[in-house]
């Protein structure tokens, strides 16, 4: 049972001592600079070859950075965003979608996130106003805009939720009360509608009356 | 006996003819056409129709007023005449307001830009330079302004009780009466836009109170209503320092270098930025055209000469440069626009939304 990993072991070790492993470009370059760096240019000219030994350090310490970024990344992966940090980045409004869903007449009521082999995060809008003939023109306008200037397909999927929501505040007969955004694993909109039979509500608790 | 043949020949050519005839003579249910627009728009569609009649002889058409959102509706109720044939409205028709079109079998829609329509702010030209935004030209027309939750009257006299930036001088501004041009794009575009974001507004779930408490003014003198731009000016000429006119942007370029444009949100009015709707108090203006009511090639349709009205919108004598629109007041769209709106026109290349 022991010869096996001894010979697994050895085979390495020994395709080390016949030839220098060839380092990725960057690793090479690293190594390079950090050379430089440390000692007088004068004294290590650039073109200097570095021992095998040299290399062989560097190979290792590449492996164990890489390995312990993975294992940190595998652990981002199951991890869900923290709440906090997404109800602070939807207030931001570090994307476009966000600014448009609370012009939309949207605000966020809250955002659920979920720990597990597949984590979840997931925000949940609710309609907080009507939209007057000239909000919906507005935001029309700037869904023309962005159109024109991202075509990609997060931003077409944004566009196409925002069409949703203008196409539900002008409808007669249904009212989408709330919208829930999946942020993660994979990006997904929810939409909930009430039937309306055309009767405007105030459902959204008016501050003040008009004048 | 010959000459009984020769009788009954010519009677069977001539009812030949005469059924021939009835073929190709173009056939309308409505000699006039129907026509829907706003009070902003009225000149404009009356300048098409003038346009035209220079060319054809036209029944006279019906044009009734109507707000955009009501002129879509009933030209989206249905084909056939009782419905309309053409709006002229500010604003393009929507989604769920074209889904209505087709629901009811309005079909195919022809959709044809003539221009931008834009509203300045003038003072005199010798007060110091004023830069506003849209939210200080607000808090200083409102008739409540939001404070603490709530909404109280405005009492600001000055523009630099408005905005410690502003100058010391009076707030006087002197506009056109609702619904004209000038005082839509005021309202909608200037007053709705500058109390949008304010908390206490967006508080308020109904459009309606929401709408009410962006555009409706103080009524005590600061904002004056006259029946035309031109006594727009003559006001604004015999007013004190501060005083602001807005008018239509015609009526600036007409005046010259006589009064000073005031700058909104950073934007100055310019073919450039009024094209590229940075500059605020501008919009697109449309004609849409019903092609169900449209004459087909056998000279069937429901109203005579619409086909030839949109054929006169889209050529250069109306949406170009020098074209009747331009004469009306608009700027005109980019040529590329222009050229490609008249292909559309030509194809009668149904609208997509």
């Amino acid at each position: 049972m022991r010869a096996p990993l001894l010979v697994m072991l050895m085979v390495p070790v020994l395709l080390l001592l016949a030839a220098p492993p060839a380092l990725p470009e960057s690793i090479r370059l690293r190594v390079q600079a950090a050379s430089v760096a440390a000692a007088p240019p004068a004294d290590v000219p650039p073109e200097a070859p570095l021992s095998w030994m040299a290399e062989l350090e560097s190979v290792a310490g590449w492996l164990r950075r890489s390995s312990s970024t993975a294992v940190a990344w595998l652990g981002n992966a199951l991890s869900p965003p923290n709440p906090e940090d997404v109800a602070r980045r939807i207030e931001r409004k570090d994307s476009e979608l966000w600014a448009l869903i609370e012009d939309a007449g949207y605000r966020l009521s809250n955002v659920e996130t979920a720990l597990g082999f597949i984590p979840s995060a997931k925000a949940t809008f609710r309609l907080a106003r009507e939209l007057s003939a000239v909000d919906r023109e507005q935001l029309e306008e700037r869904l023309e805009r962005y159109a024109e200037s991202d075509g990609g397909l997060a931003a077409r999927l944004h566009r196409e939720i925002l069409r949703i929501l203008l196409d539900g505040s002008e409808s007669g007969t249904h009212r989408i009360d709330k919208v829930e955004i999946s942020l993660w694993p994979l990006p997904r909109a929810e939409f909930s509608l009430t039937l309306t039979d055309g009767e405007k509500t105030e459902a959204g608790a008016p501050v003040s009356a008009a004048p | 006996m010959r000459c009984r043949a020769a009788f009954a020949v010519a009677l069977i050519l001539q009812s030949s003819i005469a059924m021939a005839a009835d073929v190709s003579e173009p056939f309308s249910i409505r000699k006039q056409m129907h026509l829907m627009a706003p009070q902003a728009m009225a000149e404009l569609v009356g300048a098409s129709l003038t346009h035209l009649g220079t060319r054809l002889t036209l029944a006279p058409p019906q044009v009734e007023p109507a707000e955009t959102a009501a002129a879509i509706v009933h030209f989206c109720g249905g084909l056939g005449a009782e419905h309309s044939d053409m709006v002229a409205v500010t604003r393009r028709i929507s989604r769920a307001e074209f889904r209505r079109c087709v629901e009811n079998g309005v079909t195919d829609v022809v959709e044809i830009a003539i221009g931008y329509d834009a509203a300045v702010l003038v003072t005199k030209a010798e007060v110091p330079p004023m830069l506003l935004t849209s939210e200080q030209i607000f808090r200083a027309l409102a008739r409540d302004l939001p404070s603490n939750n709530g909404f109280v009257p405005n009492v600001a006299k000055t523009w630099n009780d408005v905005d410690r930036t502003l100058p010391s001088l009076d707030i006087r501004v002197v506009t056109t009466g609702r619904g004209t041009a000038a005082r839509s794009l005021l309202e909608d575009k200037v007053l709705q836009a500058g109390c949008r974001n304010l908390p206490e507004i967006r508080a308020i779930y109904a459009a309606d109170s929401r709408v009410a408490r962006c555009v409706t003014p103080r009524g005590d003198g600061r904002l004056v209503e006259v029946a035309t731009p031109e006594a727009a000016l003559a006001l604004l000429d015999a007013s004190p320092p501060g005083a602001v006119a807005v008018i239509p942007q015609q009526q600036a370029e007409m005046t010259g270098q006589r009064y000073q444009r005031i700058s909104v949100d950073g934007m100055l009015p310019s073919g450039e930025s009024i094209r590229s709707r940075e500059y605020p108090l501008s919009r697109r203006l449309y004609y849409y055209f019903k092609v169900g009511h449209m004459r087909d090639r056998k000279g069937y349709g429901v109203a005579s000469n619409l086909r030839e009205l949109m054929d006169d919108a889209v050529g250069e004598a109306a949406v170009g440069p020098d074209g009747y629109f331009t004469a009306a007041g608009l700027v005109p769209l980019e040529e590329g626009e222009r050229t490609r709106q008249r292909r559309a026109a030509a194809a009668l290349v149904p609208m997509e939304r």
